[in-house]
């Protein structure tokens, strides 16, 4: 009876929660006809890649924002980690009373929605453009300026440093080493884990990015997909089900990495029951 | 001499953190309390009555503290009983299914929201029920991190503890109801925070499916914004932006407090030396 009722909840969770993603899946395999009626007919009437061919072949736009996508993600993740790893770095440093003036701040900034300091970053960018006469808004600088300098990151770094070995730090000052040897060999693989983690919650967060990009980005061309990929739905619906499904596998990937994690924290750390 | 070289390295932090934070903020309650952004007179509440009194505004609030109050309270209880079936029966499927939705982008489901909720199924997108997808959606997304806190939080629990009351004769509902949920309860906090941050971000979603302008039962406060960016009204936007941080620090605040309050860290000791 009780394993009857775990077997229910288990296919009851899996249908809510992958069926939207599966749907897409078997949509993405439809002839266009079929795709583009709204019913929920998961049941492909002929299997094609008709929809792929299609993309590859004749939907440059498409690409161009995809690789937007890619672009500003990337930038921004590498950005981040390597201010966050300097900062981590300085906080192991620092006096515990600037410790805790340092964390909260941060802390503080990330629960900070976009739309707060959207405003002020928009009327800093034309400020700075009426008197440089350089261009940010409506360039991908708006958007990967601001991302490589998210309080999250910082605070998930500085916060995890604090449980490292702090005796290899010390003997590697008295050795001498110098800071970049430092961060190489002493910091950096003890921070592995939170660079990880700072990527992966990055990742989520600027692949799917619509608050600054449909604010600061004016030109199609230079929307990330994030942000216009409603618009394909709209006009090419055809494509639409193949392009969204391009769209999300890079977060499969990632997941899939996960998973090995995610198995053994819930059958091991629970001991036995 | 290493030690003093070594504070420089939050130096680019804090430059960017300045820049790109703090300034935009420092410079959007300026712009709150003066009456225009040409003409630097200081103009006290005003701009903030005109917010109150502007319709689109109380639409837009009263929106959003209903999708706050309906939404929040249901994703954390949601979670919290999927973290207590997944300790149950020890699935890590479920932990799989419920994270999958944070990676997936918005714009990716739109198509089977607009199939479920458009006209053809259910017909909600365009009635007052857009209200009711909206919080689904909110749910289907949102959960993978409320979710993974708690059960975090179940799984590090003191084991002797729940052995002792089954031994006494409790059953499963009093062991969780008297042992899990208060041992939990900073993780509980922590799920609500984050839950409460993701609600701001459901404006990727609903604008995903409705572009500006959405049904107007799903017309929140990041609307609002969005929609006085394009008719660059800075006094409205600034003014709202302030009531939106000053909300969430108010939020935060509470649930620190609550956090810090003495039972709470009696529990968090006891943890520490079971561990």
């Amino acid at each position: 009876m009780r394993k009857l009722l775990a077997y229910v909840a288990i296919i009851l969770i899996t249908v809510v929660f992958l069926g939207p993603v599966a749907y897409n899946v078997s949509k993405s395999l439809m002839p266009a006809t079929q795709a583009m009626a709204d019913d929920l007919v998961m049941v492909p009437s002929k299997l094609t890649l008709a929809q792929y061919e299609d993309i590859i072949l004749f939907k440059n736009d498409f690409f161009a924002n995809y690789w937007n996508s890619v672009i500003i993600t990337v930038a921004i993740i590498v950005g981040q980690l390597v201010i966050a790893l300097l900062a981590a770095y300085a906080y192991a440093f620092i006096p515990e009373f600037w410790r805790k003036v340092v964390l909260a701040m941060y802390v503080i900034l990330a629960i900070i929605p976009y739309q707060v300091t959207n405003t002020g970053n928009y009327i800093l960018f034309e400020k700075f453009t009426f008197y440089s006469g350089v261009p940010i808004v409506d360039s991908h600088l708006s958007l990967i300026l601001p991302g490589i300098f998210s309080a999250i990151s910082v605070f998930i770094m500085a916060y995890y440093i604090r449980s490292i070995d702090f005796s290899v730090i010390e003997a590697g000052q008295i050795d001498g080493a110098g800071h970049w040897k430092m961060l190489r060999h002493i910091i950096i693989p003890q921070i592995f884990p939170a660079m990880l983690t700072v990527a992966f919650l990055t990742f989520v967060d600027v692949w799917n990015q619509i608050e600054q990009a449909v604010i600061f980005i004016k030109s199609k061309e230079l929307m990330p997909l994030s942000a216009f990929i409603d618009q394909v739905y709209l006009s090419e619906k055809a494509i639409y089900y193949a392009g969204s499904l391009l769209y999300l596998i890079p977060g499969l990937f990632m997941i899939s990495k996960l998973y090995p994690v995610l198995k053994k924290l819930t059958i091991e750390t629970g001991g036995e029951k | 001499m290493q030690k003093k070289t070594s504070y420089f390295f939050l130096l680019p932090s804090l430059i960017g953190t300045i820049i790109f934070y703090l300034a935009p903020i420092a410079l959007s309650v300026y712009y709150s309390f003066h009456e225009s952004i040409f003409n630097s007179r200081f103009s006290g509440l005003d701009n903030y009555w005109s917010l109150f009194e502007n319709e689109a505004f109380q639409l837009a609030l009263g929106n959003t503290l209903r999708f706050f109050g309906i939404a929040i309270p249901l994703i954390v209880l949601i979670s919290l009983f999927l973290a207590i079936l997944t300790v149950e029966i020890r699935a890590s499927w479920i932990v799989l299914c419920v994270l999958l939705p944070i990676v997936i982008p918005s714009g990716s489901v739109i198509g089977f929201s607009q199939s479920l909720f458009g006209e053809f199924y259910l017909n909600w997108l365009n009635t007052d029920m857009s209200f009711v997808s909206v919080v689904c959606i909110y749910l289907w997304r949102n959960m993978g991190f409320s979710f993974i806190i708690i059960l975090i939080g179940l799984l590090r629990m003191d084991q002797n503890q729940i052995e002792a009351a089954r031994i006494d004769g409790a059953n499963m509902f009093q062991i969780y109801r008297y042992i899990h949920i208060p041992n939990i309860r900073p993780y509980l906090y922590l799920a609500t925070l984050i839950s409460v941050i993701g609600g701001f971000r459901i404006f990727r979603d609903v604008y995903a499916i409705y572009g500006k302008f959405p049904q107007q039962n799903v017309y929140m406060i990041q609307h609002f914004m969005h929609n006085k960016f394009e008719s660059l009204d800075y006094q409205m936007l600034s003014s709202s932006a302030f009531l939106v941080m000053a909300a969430m620090l108010a939020i935060a605040g509470l649930i620190y407090l609550a956090w810090r309050r003495p039972w709470v860290k009696e529990v968090h000791s006891s943890q520490e030396v079971s561990s």
